[in-house]
C-alpha cells in the first residue's frame, strides 16, 4: 500500500514507522522540517524542488524510505507534489484539526482516494466530519472511554 | 437579509459595522473572548462565542441565513464552515475569504464559488494601475476576467467630435451609461460626447487597454 501522512507528529510518525515495517510505501508531509526527526535519526537529506514554487524540500530516510516533504498538508498543489493521485490511503494527523478536514475533503472528492482518515483533537469536531462524511479518530475520546471501562470494569 | 458571518476578526468587525448600517440582520461566530466582548460593546447581541463547528453554527441561526461569510484566519476553518453551511444547513449563498491564494481554485472545485482574496484584488489593481490610471475598475465580474469600469472624459479626447457608431470600440465591451452633469445618457449610436463625461463601460479585461486609446490620447 502506498500511504501519504499529513502531519510528522507523534501520531504521525508513529504511523509512518509501523506502515513502513511493514513493507508499505509511505510519503509524509508537514510544514515543519524538524518534526521529521520524529521519524528516526538516520535521515539523509534530499531535497527537492516542486515545479510550482521550487522551494518545498523532500527529504529522503536511507533506511527506512520515507519521502518527507516539507509544506502545508492542506495545500492541494503540495499534496500532489507529494502524490495524492497514486495513493491508496491518506491520513491527516497534524495538530490543527481543520487542517486534517480539509486535507481529507481534497483526497476524498477531488482525487478519490479509496481509504481517507483523520485524528481529531476537540472532540466537538468529530460532528463535523461525520456531516463530511471523513472517517475520524479522536484520541481524547477513545482514551477516556478506555479508563471508564477499566475503571468500572 | 440574515447573514452569519464566521470570524471576528478586522475584516469581520468592519462587515458586521457596514451591515448592520444597511439594515441586516448579523450573527458573528468567533472564539476569542476579547474580541466576542469588543463586538457586543459596540454592536449589541451579535455574537455566539466559540470555535466554528456543527453545533455552533446551528446556535448562530444558520440554517436560516441568507448568506453565510467566512472570514476567519484560517483557510481551513473558512473552507468547512462554508462546506458545512451550504451542504448540511443549505445556505442558499457563501462566501470565502482566502488568504493563500493558491486555495482558492481547490475551494472552487469543492462547489465554494464565491472567494475573496485580497492578494488576488490587489495584484489586479497593480496590474491594471500598470496599464492605466485614467480607467477605474468600480467590479470585477465572472471570474475577474469581465469588468465594470469607469472613464472620466478629458477636454483633449479623441472621441469628442465623433459619433458613438464610429468609436472604434473593442469588440468585448459595451458602454453602459453616460453620467453628464446630473444627468443620465443612455447611449445610442448617435450619441456623441462632451468633456467631463462620466461613461461607464462593461468589458473584458483585454477590452481595457483598447478603451482607453478610444477615449484618451
Amino acid at each position: 500500500m502506498k500511504a501519504l501522512i499529513v502531519g510528522s507528529g507523534r501520531v504521525g510518525s508513529f504511523l509512518a514507522g509501523q506502515l513502513v515495517g511493514q513493507g508499505h510505501e509511505v510519503v509524509i508531509v508537514d510544514r515543519e522540517p524538524r518534526s521529521f526527526k520524529m521519524l528516526g535519526e538516520d535521515l539523509v537529506v534530499q531535497r527537492i524542488a516542486t515545479p510550482e514554487t521550487g522551494k518545498v524540500q523532500a527529504t529522503l530516510t536511507a533506511k527506512t524510505r520515507i519521502r518527507c516533504i516539507v509544506g502545508s498538508g492542506s495545500d492541494e498543489e503540495l499534496l500532489k507534489t507529494a502524490g495524492i493521485q497514486g495513493v491508496d490511503a491518506l491520513v491527516a494527523v497534524t495538530d490543527n484539526d481543520y487542517v486534517n478536514l480539509m486535507a481529507a475533503v481534497i483526497a476524498k472528492e477531488l482525487y478519490q482516494v479509496p481509504r481517507v482518515i483523520i485524528g481529531i483533537i476537540n472532540p466537538r469536531r468529530l460532528e463535523i466530519a461525520q456531516e463530511l462524511g471523513v472517517e475520524a479518530i479522536c484520541p481524547l475520546t477513545l482514551g477516556a472511554q478506555a479508563m471508564f471501562e477499566s475503571l468500572i470494569r | 437579509m440574515n447573514v452569519v458571518i464566521v470570524g471576528g476578526g478586522t475584516v469581520g468587525y468592519h462587515l458586521t459595522k457596514a451591515l448592520l448600517a444597511r439594515g441586516h440582520e448579523v450573527t458573528v461566530i468567533e472564539p476569542n473572548e476579547d474580541r466576542c466582548r469588543l463586538f457586543t460593546e459596540e454592536y449589541g447581541e451579535v455574537v455566539v462565542r466559540g470555535e466554528c463547528d456543527v453545533a455552533l453554527l446551528r446556535r448562530a441561526g444558520t440554517e436560516r441565513a441568507n448568506v453565510l461569510i467566512a472570514v476567519a484566519d484560517q483557510d481551513e476553518t473558512n473552507l468547512i464552515a462554508c462546506l458545512l453551511a451550504r451542504r448540511l444547513l443549505k445556505v442558499p449563498r457563501v462566501i470565502a475569504r482566502v488568504i493563500d491564494p493558491r486555495s482558492r481554485t481547490t475551494f472552487e472545485k469543492l462547489g465554494i464559488d464565491l472567494t475573496v482574496s485580497s492578494t488576488g484584488i490587489i495584484c489586479n489593481l497593480i496590474e491594471q494601475g500598470a496599464i492605466t490610471t485614467e480607467i477605474l475598475p468600480l467590479l470585477a465580474l465572472g471570474k475577474g476576467d469581465l469588468e465594470i469600469v469607469e472613464l472620466v472624459l478629458p477636454p483633449d479626447s479623441p472621441a469628442l467630435s465623433v459619433s458613438l457608431k464610429d468609436l472604434p470600440l473593442p469588440a468585448d465591451s459595451v458602454l453602459i451609461s453616460i453620467i453628464r452633469g446630473d444627468q443620465i445618457v443612455f447611449p445610442r449610436g448617435s450619441t456623441t460626447f462632451l468633456p467631463n463625461d462620466t461613461i461607464l463601460a462593461l468589458t473584458s479585461t483585454k477590452g481595457v487597454e483598447q478603451l482607453k486609446r478610444v477615449f484618451y490620447r
